[in-house]
């Protein structure tokens, strides 16, 4: 790309009515709210897009996002890739792996259940549900008898993608706990590629799939003891956080817990569940 | 061939000492004087050459040609000498001989004139006659006279005779003269007689000589041709001689000349690919020395310029890496940053929300307790009524004690006068029984009532002093509440700024990843106009190739310390992994109907089947990050493709649509059951990653 180009791509502007089609798309898709102010956050986001596309104009590269052929082209998923917040960490919001850990698991064998099923909703790249592997496994390797099924899905293919990977940058893991790290990282034979990767058999024990929160999830009702959704339902519009909160209240057992973000409250969603902890809601019983 | 080389050097002065004309031979080289530069004539002025040790080359050819003139000026002198002399040779002999056949032939006309006159004087004695004879002898004499006789014996005998007779005959002319005047006729008859065998023997004589003269004559002829044979085929063996070793001479500057040029095109060849390695340096001080010299020294100069033009281009390759990497990382960063930012933004607005909805919240909570004050208040004003009128009531209820108390009284005198009426009173009686019945229940019950009220007048004079209590510790809460509420009216305002000032930071920092990367993509583009700049200069070798490699192996980095995990303790290995439950087979557990978690799809019964196409897809196009199956959502008949062309960008309008319409959209990016992805080739990639040390 020679300067010229570089100038009449990044002198591009997103103009109100694009931004209105951008945020109808979103909220009508994904249930994802844009607030007015994200104007700046879309359109920066979107230049890449259009640096990829070579399509310099926003009203056409929506134009064709939104088409068929956008669609067909893959397009669009990258559009809402982009659109979408992907942030996660290991370990991230700690307290809820201590609760799930401290409380949850040991709760769960005192009772006659033999399979803990657990979901990442939301999951971005994955480092939610592999930090809640490996502390399954740990906890399967004091408590024997102990079984587990891990689910993580996102709306974005390309995350899901990552996921499955699971090849992360050094940075990611430097304030990991060493012997997690050693005992279910390898890292990269080229010591300039600064990388490591999730081994095997934990990988394993994580099904990553493609899920759109506000469709119909491939669950049984009653069916999950834990689900994780954090950090995605802040970015919902207010009327599709209560339907998805309602949605995945369904799917948990009667004394089953949903993890939302730290910053969240969903109480008011929902009367079927109650908070426990610090945005750890439980469902009531019967 | 090699005369286009030995023109290069030909020079104006050979051109003068070659005279064209003198020599056959240099007719054949081209004669380019008018537009002729010697080409190492500028190099000559470049390097200011000063000495004829520089002229070599000039020189040689100089020598060479020089030699060649010599040579063939003195074949061809000598040539000329014997085309001469065989000439001579033959003019001298022949001429003399001619001349002597000549003067023969002249002498034998005159004699024989001389006979016919001197025999008509015999028959008519005229004067006449004798003087005519006379004149021929005398012409005969003057002419052997006359004649220069070379020392050829055969003419000097043929002189010496022709003088004998030209003496013979002067006697005769005056021994004629003198017997004419005698007239003795016996003498002059005798002298007739010697005249004539004198005649005779002159003619025989000169036929004799004349006959040995061309004999001779010829045999000189026939020398001559041998001579001039054998001198012509020496001088023909000369003659090649001299082309063969002309040829050899010009074979000299040739080889010379092809040599050097050689030697000069190879080293030009090599610079030409860019091989700079080879170091050449000639001790030959001729022109061709020169070049090659004058190369090697721009070969120097062309590679101290490389090598430093290489060094800084590694240099440049260095920095624009490095920038390249940073910008890299920074732009990552910045990204990362910008999805940090985002997040907190999305989450410092769920907190001011809730925030938000706590605060009024506790307006509301302010308001039911004003609401609720008020409420105690007037309760606390009606206890208080109560209070009276419980009073009151216990005032009016000893009343009817009383009252109940006379009537009872009354209702036993009574009884008293009905006894005393008898069969009449009777009925009476009945009734003053029942009036002291009703009056002593009613002095019962007036008495509970009394005590009742008594009681309730305490409790209702306690529970007003507490509600008195109570308004005004209600008073202090709902001041407290009204305090809260004011705080956090205050609060959210704080925090909307916090909010506000949030999103603008969320906007700063979103633009700042978007230039971030726009700065790692030119800086890209920068490392990679360095690498193609590289790679051209690549083409040039200035230095042998191991030496190279040594600088760059020098960057090997390792693992961050931080991965060393020194610090870690080794546990048993054992540890790690459980066997999986083999009763659990967990694959079939998500999704696959035979799972413990059976999806449930009351909704889309007629659906479900689709799910497990889904689970059996092995979903290749990873790279490209595409979603597997876009046809599947895609619903053709509903949207043929026609329609998006021309549509265009109309294809969004569906979202103005419900729930219902959504899933047929094309363009809707769900997957209604969630769509596992398959990636074949991701076990693969663990080749590039080891255990941890
Ligand atoms: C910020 S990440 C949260 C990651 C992880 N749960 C954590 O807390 O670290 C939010 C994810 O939600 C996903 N997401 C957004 N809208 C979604 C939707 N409608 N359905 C499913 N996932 C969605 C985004 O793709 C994004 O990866």
């Amino acid at each position: 790309m020679d300067y010229s180009e570089a100038v009449k791509i990044y002198s591009q502007q997103l103009s109100e009515t694009e931004f209105k089609r951008i945020q109808e798309f979103m909220l009508k898709q994904l249930g994802v709210k844009l607030n007015p102010i994200k104007i700046v956050m879309v359109n920066s986001r979107l230049i890449k897009r259009l640096k990829a596309t070579g399509i310099y104009n926003f009203k056409e590269y929506l134009d064709y996002a939104l088409s068929i052929q956008g669609k067909r082209d893959g397009e669009l998923e990258r559009m809402v890739d982009e659109l979408t917040t992907h942030k996660t960490e290991f370990f991230r919001e700690v307290e809820h792996f201590h609760f799930l850990r401290d409380i949850v698991l040991p709760e769960f064998v005192k009772g006659q259940n033999n399979l803990f099923q657990i979901w990442s909703a939301g999951c971005s790249t994955g480092e939610e549900a592999y930090t809640i592997a490996m502390l399954l496994n740990e906890f399967k390797l004091a408590n024997p008898g102990f079984n587990y099924s891990i689910f993580a899905s996102d709306v974005s293919n390309a995350v899901v993608v990552k996921a499955i990977r699971a090849i992360y940058s050094n940075r990611t893991v430097e304030e990991m706990d060493k012997r997690f790290l050693k005992r279910y990282f390898l890292v990269s034979r080229d010591n300039n590629e600064q990388k490591v990767r999730v081994v095997k058999e934990l990988r394993d024990k994580v099904q990553f799939s493609v899920q759109n929160l506000v469709d119909n999830y491939p669950f049984q009702n009653n069916s999950l003891d834990v689900i994780f959704c954090r950090n995605t339902l802040i970015y919902f519009a207010d009327s599709s956080k209560k339907k998805v909160v309602q949605k995945l209240t369904e799917k948990i057992k009667p004394g089953g817990y949903l993890f939302v973000g730290l910053s969240e409250t969903i109480s008011q969603y929902s009367t079927e569940i109650k908070q426990v902890s610090p945005s750890v809601y439980v469902k009531k019983q019967g | 061939m090699i005369l286009p080389l030995v023109e290069v050097f030909y020079t104006r002065n050979a051109d003068e000492i070659f005279d064209s004309n003198s020599c056959d031979f240099y007719e054949t080289i081209p004669h380019r004087r008018e537009n002729f530069h010697p080409p190492v004539g500028e190099l000559m002025e470049i390097h200011n050459f000063n000495n004829m040790k520089n002229l070599k080359i000039k020189f040689k050819l100089l020598i060479i040609f020089g030699t060649i003139v010599v040579l063939f000026a003195a074949v061809s002198f000598w040539g000329n000498k014997v085309h001469n002399r065989i000439n001579d040779g033959n003019f001298n002999v022949i001429s003399e001989h001619k001349a002597v056949n000549n003067l023969l032939s002249k002498l034998n006309i005159h004699l024989l004139d001389f006979n016919n006159s001197f025999l008509m004087f015999r028959q008519t004695g005229k004067n006449e006659d004798i003087e005519k004879a006379q004149a021929s002898l005398k012409t005969v004499r003057d002419l052997i006279e006359k004649s220069s006789f070379n020392d050829d014996v055969l003419v000097i005998g043929f002189r010496d005779y022709a003088e004998q007779t030209a003496g013979l005959y002067r006697d005769i002319t005056i021994d004629l003269n003198k017997l004419k005047k005698e007239n003795n006729e016996a003498q002059l008859l005798a002298l007739t007689g010697q005249v004539a065998s004198n005649i005779a023997t002159f003619y025989a004589a000169s036929n004799d000589f004349f006959k040995s003269n061309t004999l001779r004559l010829n045999e000189l002829e026939q020398q001559n041709l041998a001579y001039a044979n054998a001198q012509k085929n020496k001088l023909l063996y000369f003659q090649l001689g001299l082309i063969v070793l002309i040829l050899l001479l010009i074979t000299i500057p040739y080889r010379v000349v092809s040599k050097s040029t050689n030697d000069i095109l190879k080293i030009i060849q090599k610079i030409e690919n860019g091989d700079l390695t080879n170091d050449f340096k000639s001790d030959t001080h001729d022109e061709f020395g020169l070049i090659i010299n004058g190369l090697a020294e721009l070969q120097s100069k062309l590679k101290s310029m490389l090598g430093s033009l290489k060094s800084t281009t590694q240099n440049i390759f260095n920095a624009s890496s490095e920038f390249s990497t940073g910008a890299q990382t920074i732009s990552s960063g910045a990204n990362t940053q910008a999805a940090s930012s985002e997040e907190i933004s999305a989450a410092m607005e769920q907190i001011a929300e809730v925030f938000k909805s706590s605060s009024d919240n506790a307006a509301e909570t302010n308001r039911i307790a004003e609401k609720a004050f008020k409420g105690i208040q007037t309760g606390a004003s009606h206890v208080e009524s109560a209070l009276s009128v419980i009073e009151d009531i216990a005032e009016k209820n000893s009343i009817i004690s009383e009252i109940s108390y006379q009537t009872k009284i009354l209702s036993i005198n009574a009884s008293v006068e009905a006894a005393r009426a008898a069969e009449f009173g009777k009925s009476f009686a009945v009734v003053a029984e029942e009036v002291k019945k009703l009056a002593e229940n009613t002095q019962e019950s007036a008495l509970e009532i009394s005590s009742v009220s008594k009681e309730g007048v305490e409790l209702t004079r306690q529970s007003a002093s507490d509600l008195h209590n109570l308004v005004s510790e209600f008073q202090k809460t709902s001041e407290l509440i009204d305090q809260i509420a004011q705080a956090s009216q205050e609060h959210i305002l704080t925090i909307e700024q916090i909010n506000n000032s949030i999103q603008e930071f969320n906007n700063v920092t979103q633009q700042n990843a978007s230039s971030a990367e726009e700065l790692a993509a030119s800086s890209d583009d920068l490392l990679q106009f360095v690498e193609s700049l590289q790679s051209l200069m690549s083409v040039f070798r200035i230095e042998d190739a191991d030496t190279i490699t040594e600088s760059e192996k020098t960057e090997e980095t390792d693992f961050p310390e931080d991965f060393s995990t020194t610090d870690f303790q080794q546990e048993e290995q054992s540890y790690d992994f459980p066997e999986p439950d083999e009763t659990q087979p967990e694959e079939e557990q998500y999704i696959d109907g035979n799972s413990p978690i059976v999806e449930d799809y009351s909704e889309n019964e007629s659906e479900p089947d689709v799910r497990h196409e889904d689970v059996s897809k092995v979903l290749e196009p990873v790279e490209e990050m595409e979603i597997g199956e876009p046809e599947k959502t895609f619903d053709d008949t509903k949207m043929p493709d026609s329609e998006s062309v021309e549509t265009g960008g109309k294809a969004a309008e569906p979202l103005a649509n419900g729930d219902e319409e959504d899933e047929k959209t094309d363009w809707n990016i769900s997957h209604k059951k969630g769509i596992r992805i398959n990636l074949a080739d991701n076990d693969d990639y663990d080749d590039e990653f080891k255990e941890m040390k």
